[in-house]
């Protein structure tokens, strides 16, 4: 059964049950599973009648969802919450035509890659080439508006973050951190390595659809 | 009845001024976080004082303070942290609503003591509302007044303001704010001055957090026995405390997960942050505690160099707290419409 448990006094979180207990999405079949359970579970909120009067907010393998103590009962809220996301029935996730992003990488566009490929034991183009044949998938949106943390990272290409982040990213870098790969939507401080560019719109606020990509999406990138 | 819409020309900007609201309460599974004002309980209070509703924007100001000329006749109150407030020819009191006549200039100066206080202007300051929210995300630089802080220059428009405060503007506008060769006879403050200076360490009160159990056991100690201070390294996104430094058991991250303004992580240095308003959607660093809601506003006036102790409590304490707040502000609220109804005479 899955268990909640308060994220301070104004939300709760619920753990998508781990099958390990390692930090790292290790296999492709994993990630799927967090992924197709993060959406299941944000469909099932959405479609509740206490919808409006939560926020949701989904993790790389957890939901939580925010709101208003003195409105809703914590305890009354999180018991409610329990049942509804068991892991029964948890669709697979649907293979989608993937969003093609083309990236300037390299040069000024992409001022880590030579020193990331060194430390690879890659060339840069090998990087570029690895970077360019996988299809990638949305498994969140956070950090800051419109972020998209890509899983599908080829293992080959998995750097921990740099030892001193800046403290102001170009926006629309393409950046790879641990086992993840990024696209700032704007400029931020940021410490993953920066490896190409983007002036693909990430995030507009005055957009219908504010955010470019959502958890499930898929996404390859295009050298340019 | 006079209409107070109209514009106000930044004269000075003050450090960093920028316009806010209570916040956003949609998208966070796109990564938009709250925002809003720091001391969202300062921000309601100022706005009541000039009729506004809860939600209306104005502007948060910290440091020092700006100089703004108000083109028609406005409705303005200034309450939270102290600070200098003037209008061209002597000084105004926070806590309480002031007209000042068509091109009067009014200004702000050093905020001290807390950090942060709020104009609120009656009919609120107009800009367009992006995803729910007039306030100013200015670390991604969208929302509020051009996603920035004010600059020189700068004009704002105002929102049209209701007619309980339309009617109190126009009896009030006639008369002087005060004698300016007596200004011992302006009129009280309409509510008990904000918090005089705290006496230090403050007690802030704090829930255990998801990954609390990972800290080693005299970091467990030290999280609620030792006083923290507020490091100089803090701004809207969050507060970094020196001292410590905090230990976990293993030196792990966690897979990115949900968090709220007033969650405590625990970065690989040691150093705890809490995060506020600002703060993002999302974390890898261990969420080691949450300070709780109704302490957020009173952790959030801290200034660099300030003490604060933490003091564990239950969810349920943390409930009644809130709940307690709740009324308190209920009942002030009511007793400023009150002293609006009746047109608070002086």
């Amino acid at each position: 059964m899955v268990q909640g448990r308060p994220l301070g006094d104004y939300a709760l979180t619920f753990q998508i049950p781990p099958r390990d207990g390692t930090a790292a999405d290790l296999c492709p079949e994993e990630s799927d599973r967090r992924i197709a359970t993060v959406m299941e579970w944000v469909g099932r909120l959405r479609n509740t009648p206490l919808a409006d009067r939560i926020r949701i907010l989904p993790g790389i393998a957890s939901v939580s969802v925010e709101f208003d103590p003195l409105e809703l009962p914590s305890a009354a809220l999180q018991e409610f919450l329990e049942r509804l996301l068991d892991e029964q029935a948890i669709p697979a996730l649907s293979r989608k035509p993937p969003l093609e992003i083309p990236v300037r990488f390299g040069g000024p566009d992409g001022p880590d890659l030579d020193e990331a490929s060194v430390r690879l034991r890659l060339t840069p183009n090998q990087v570029v080439e690895r970077i360019e044949e996988t299809q990638f998938r949305v498994a969140m949106i956070g950090f800051m508006p419109g972020f998209p943390y890509l899983v599908g990272t080829p293992s080959e290409l998995w750097l921990p973050r740099r030892a001193t982040p800046r403290t102001r990213v170009p926006a629309g870098s393409v950046a790879i951190g641990n086992e993840y790969t990024g696209i700032y939507p704007r400029s931020s401080p940021g410490g993953w390595h920066l490896i190409g560019r983007t002036d693909i719109e990430l995030f507009d606020p005055d957009r219908p659809c504010p955010s470019l990509l959502h958890p499930g999406d898929c996404v390859r990138f295009v050298a340019v | 009845m006079m209409n107070p819409c109209g514009q106000v020309a930044v004269l000075r900007s003050g450090i960093c001024t920028s316009v806010q609201d209570l916040g956003r309460c949609a998208n966070r599974d796109i990564g938009v976080g709250r925002g809003g004002a720091m001391d969202p309980v300062a921000l309601r209070t100022a706005n009541w004082l000039v009729g506004n509703e809860d939600n209306a924007a104005g502007l948060e100001i910290t440091g020092q303070g700006p100089a703004l000329r108000f083109e028609r006749p406005a409705l303005i109150a200034l309450h939270g942290a102290r600070a200098e407030f003037q209008d061209e020819s002597m000084t105004l009191l926070q806590d309480r609503p002031w007209v000042l006549p068509a091109g009067r200039v009014m200004t702000v100066g050093r905020v001290h003591p807390g950090r942060w206080t709020y104009l609120a202007v009656a009919g609120g300051i107009d800009v367009p509302v992006q995803l729910g929210g007039r306030g100013t995300d200015l670390t991604t630089e969208w929302g509020g007044f051009q996603g920035r802080a004010l600059r020189t220059d700068d004009v704002l428009s105002l929102g049209m303001a209701n007619p309980l405060s339309a009617q109190y503007l126009e009896q009030h506008l006639e008369r002087p704010l005060v004698s300016p060769e007596n200004p011992a006879l302006a009129p009280p403050a309409w509510l008990a001055p904000w918090r005089s200076r705290p006496s230090q360490p403050v007690v802030v009160r704090l829930l255990r957090g998801c990954e609390f159990d990972g800290l080693a056991p005299e970091s467990k100690k030290a999280l609620f026995g030792d006083a923290f201070s507020i490091s100089a390294s803090s701004n809207r996104i969050g507060y970094r405390l020196s001292d410590g430094p905090l230990r976990l058991n293993s030196d792990r991250e966690i897979l990115s997960a949900a968090v709220v303004p007033g969650t405590m992580q625990l970065p690989p240095d040691g150093v705890p942050i809490v995060l506020l308003a600002d703060a993002g959607t999302t974390g890898g660093y261990p969420r080691i505690a949450h300070v709780i809601m109704a302490d957020q506003p009173r952790f959030a006036q801290l200034c660099p160099g300030e003490m604060v102790r933490f003091q564990e409590v239950s969810l349920e304490d943390a409930h009644g707290a809130l709940l307690q707040q709740s009324m308190h502000l209920a009942r002030l609220r009511a007793g400023i419409h009150d002293k609006f109804r009746q047109g608070a005479c002086a």
